[in-house]
């Protein structure tokens, strides 16, 4: 087997590693403004796949394809994002000779699309969020009505061809509901070409839990303990862990039980992730499956010691999945992860791409650093915004925590803006060490702050910073024009000059 | 010059929304690190400081029972310095009086330049020039690393030039809309 990752970035590398690991050749692709990437030095040949810009190149699967035949590889790896859930791309994959490391196309096209994921659910006996089948247009307003109470209040009217929260009502009480249906309707006609739009009940402060799962070619099914994934920043997780403090013992073995019957019944094989929403009660809904793998999948190796990308590649190659289902589902000690993304927290968390000039990645005990970037290299304006993800493994969630923190104050990044400063600010929030947070949290803990910077030292260390930025100042100098003062002849002024030479 | 002795030095030093006029006062070197005395308001700390390269300090504060710390900084524009302490970092300003003069020469003139803050493409633009616009108005958008970000005007006037149109790339402080200020002009 030689594998083509058609993906860049940490995922990219993280996938190139275990098959350096595992001995398989390997090719990375990577477009013009990637060329310096980092990723494609963890491969064995690189190949140019077109300009910057996603669609084409990334997102080509004609170049792809034809980088994958020009190198001779056997397999492709999608990563996550970019090609990873099209079915279009595995199919032509699986025609051009190619094995795809991932689920088989059709399994893909029935786990993409929210409604029939859903429906198989059902079928499958996993409960989903209680909601109805698509809204005849002949009900009438009672009709209507009578629907919604069935499925209980406060309520979603969502579009069937959805998508981004257009088509999209939240509903109260039945008054509201006619009224609500019909300018549903009209913004889905208009942005989908599809007006049909159906009931679901809101699940209040809910938590997002999900679980990971690997299946082989045989019918096996592994289901791992669940990943808690509740801190999220508009809907874009931002820290994860596993296990959940949330989570019991018969609702992990419940949650297991439903995703391995679902995985079975649509023949799923590879890694694939199953979302379920959690509520008060300690009661799940099924939401939607990833038919790829996870950003977050790192903190469910480091509780259960399984390599799952190893095996991805494994279940490909065809072998038979032997893992022991009871250590999938115990976990050993916690794990969390924190997205480092390059993004100003101060402004809003607008994108702050640009070239890393300084770079020191966390290390020692317990603490995994997979990052995508280093320094010289210029974080492109043309993708998504995560350059790295921060693990840190503990005996304890408490621990965890401390060691999070410590790694990600470990973290030196020179050159441009890095949402950190916010990481370690939600660490510090009493409700997430206490683990008292559902979806709403941190937009609801970051509004409340609204305003206020995220720049802030404790009074010790401003009073560092105001002597570091003094010197620094007096480093560079009046004379940093004329430069190569002879008074300054200290190691220091010296390193100054080198520096000024570079 | 004095400064060209590498005597003493004094900076205005701006953080954390106070000013600081603090002076730099070399008072030794051993060969591996450079000491000195900073003085403000009514302190004085003694720091032994080695360079390690690429804005990064040794900072050993022997007042502090010798407590040490890495402290980094980057000098984003001219006297405008980002510097890091433990994963947190903050703005500082530093000014001496050649750039104090040189800043206020920048804020001649009525107009007032939006610039993309961060280099992206151009996805709409919401004004034209002779638009009245409020502050926190939209100006444009800017779409960079998947997402689209609205450029709010800082303060309320009238566009007197638009220079960027939808499909530009922009850089970082590339200038998208002109605006005179409320009562600057007429």
């Amino acid at each position: 087997m030689k594998i083509l990752v058609a993906n860049r970035g940490e995922i990219a590398v993280r996938i190139l590693r275990a098959c350096r690991e595992m001995g398989v050749p390997s090719v990375a692709v990577y477009s013009e403004c990637d060329r310096t990437a980092p990723h494609i030095r963890h491969a064995d040949e690189a190949v140019a796949v077109g300009p910057s810009p996603a669609a084409e190149s990334y997102l080509d699967i004609g170049r792809v394809l034809a980088a994958a035949a020009e190198t001779g590889a056997t397999a492709v790896h999608p990563g996550y994002g970019f090609l990873a859930e099209n079915a279009a791309f595995a199919r032509a994959c699986r025609e051009a000779g190619l094995v795809f490391i991932g689920p088989d196309a059709g399994v893909i096209e029935t786990m993409g699309g929210k409604t029939a994921a859903r429906r198989a659910a059902i079928d499958a006996g996993v409960p989903v969020v209680p909601g109805t089948e698509a809204l005849p247009d002949t009900l009438s307003e009672a009709g209507l009505r009578a629907r919604a109470d069935e499925v209980g209040y406060p309520l979603f009217i969502k579009a069937v061809a959805g998508g981004g929260g257009r088509g999209m009502r939240r509903v109260s009480g039945p008054d509201g509901v006619p009224a609500a249906v019909e300018s549903a309707r009209s913004e889905a006609g208009a942005a989908f070409g599809e007006s049909a739009v159906y009931f679901e009940r809101l699940v209040e402060r809910a938590r997002h839990i999900e679980v990971q799962v690997l299946g082989d070619e045989r019918g096996t099914v592994v289901p791992f303990v669940e990943r808690e994934c509740s801190i999220q920043r508009r809907h874009q997780k931002v820290i994860e862990e596993s296990p959940s403090v949330a989570v019991t013992d018969s609702i992990r073995t419940a949650l297991a039980d439903a995703a391995a019957a679902l995985c079975s019944a649509v023949r799923y094989t590879n890694a694939g992730t199953l979302e379920f929403l959690l509520d008060e009660k300690g009661r799940f809904y099924f939401l939607e499956m990833n038919t790829r793998l996870q950003v977050e999948h790192p903190v469910t190796e480091m509780v259960t010691g399984v390599d799952l990308v190893q095996w991805q590649i494994r279940i490909a190659r065809g072998e038979r999945l032997t893992l022991d289902l009871r250590r999938a589902l115990a976990p050993h000690g916690h794990a969390i992860e924190a997205r480092v993304y390059a993004e100003d927290p101060d402004a809003g968390f607008l994108p702050a791409p640009g070239r890393i000039t300084f770079l020191r990645s966390p290390s020692g005990p317990g603490v995994r650093d997979d990052s995508g970037v280093e320094a010289g290299f210029t974080v492109p304006v043309f993708y998504d915004s995560m350059i790295s993800k921060v693990v840190a493994w503990a005996p304890d969630r408490t621990a965890a925590i401390a060691r999070l923190r410590r790694a990600l104050g470990e973290y030196e990044i020179g050159g441009i803006t890095t949402a950190i400063p916010a990481l370690l600010w939600i660490l510090d929030q009493d409700a997430f060490a206490a683990g008292r947070f559902d979806t709403a949290f941190l937009d609801r803990v970051l509004e409340e702050r609204r305003g206020r910077s995220f720049s802030e030292l404790p009074d010790g260390d401003l009073d560092l910073a105001v002597m570091a930025a003094a010197l620094l100042a007096y480093q560079a100098g009046p004379d940093r024009k004329t430069g190569g003062e002879s008074a300054g002849s200290t190691p220091w002024r010296r390193a100054a000059r080198l520096e000024g030479l570079r | 010059m004095a400064a060209t002795s590498r005597g003493p030095m004094r900076v205005q030093v701006e953080a954390a929304g106070r000013r600081r006029l603090v002076t730099v006062e070399p008072i030794g070197t051993d060969g591996a690190g450079d000491r000195f005395a900073l003085h403000w308001d009514d302190t004085t700390r003694e720091v032994d400081v080695s360079a390690l390269g690429r804005g990064r300090l040794s900072m050993i504060l022997p007042a502090s029972g010798r407590a040490s710390r890495a402290v980094r900084g980057d000098e984003a524009a001219p006297g405008e310095w980002a510097v890091g302490i433990g994963g947190r970092r903050i703005r500082v300003r530093v000014s001496d009086g050649r750039r104090r003069r040189r800043a206020g020469a920048a804020q001649d003139g009525g107009d007032h330049a939006v610039a993309a803050p961060m280099p992206g493409r151009v996805v709409r633009v919401l004004v034209e020039p002779g638009d009245r616009v409020a502050a926190g108005q939209g100006l444009a958008v800017v779409e960079a690393m998947k997402m689209e970000n609205e450029v709010a005007s800082p303060a309320g006037g009238v566009v007197s030039d638009v220079r960027a149109a939808p499909g530009d790339s922009v850089e970082a402080g590339g200038v998208l809309v002109t605006l005179t200020a409320e009562g600057a002009g007429d």
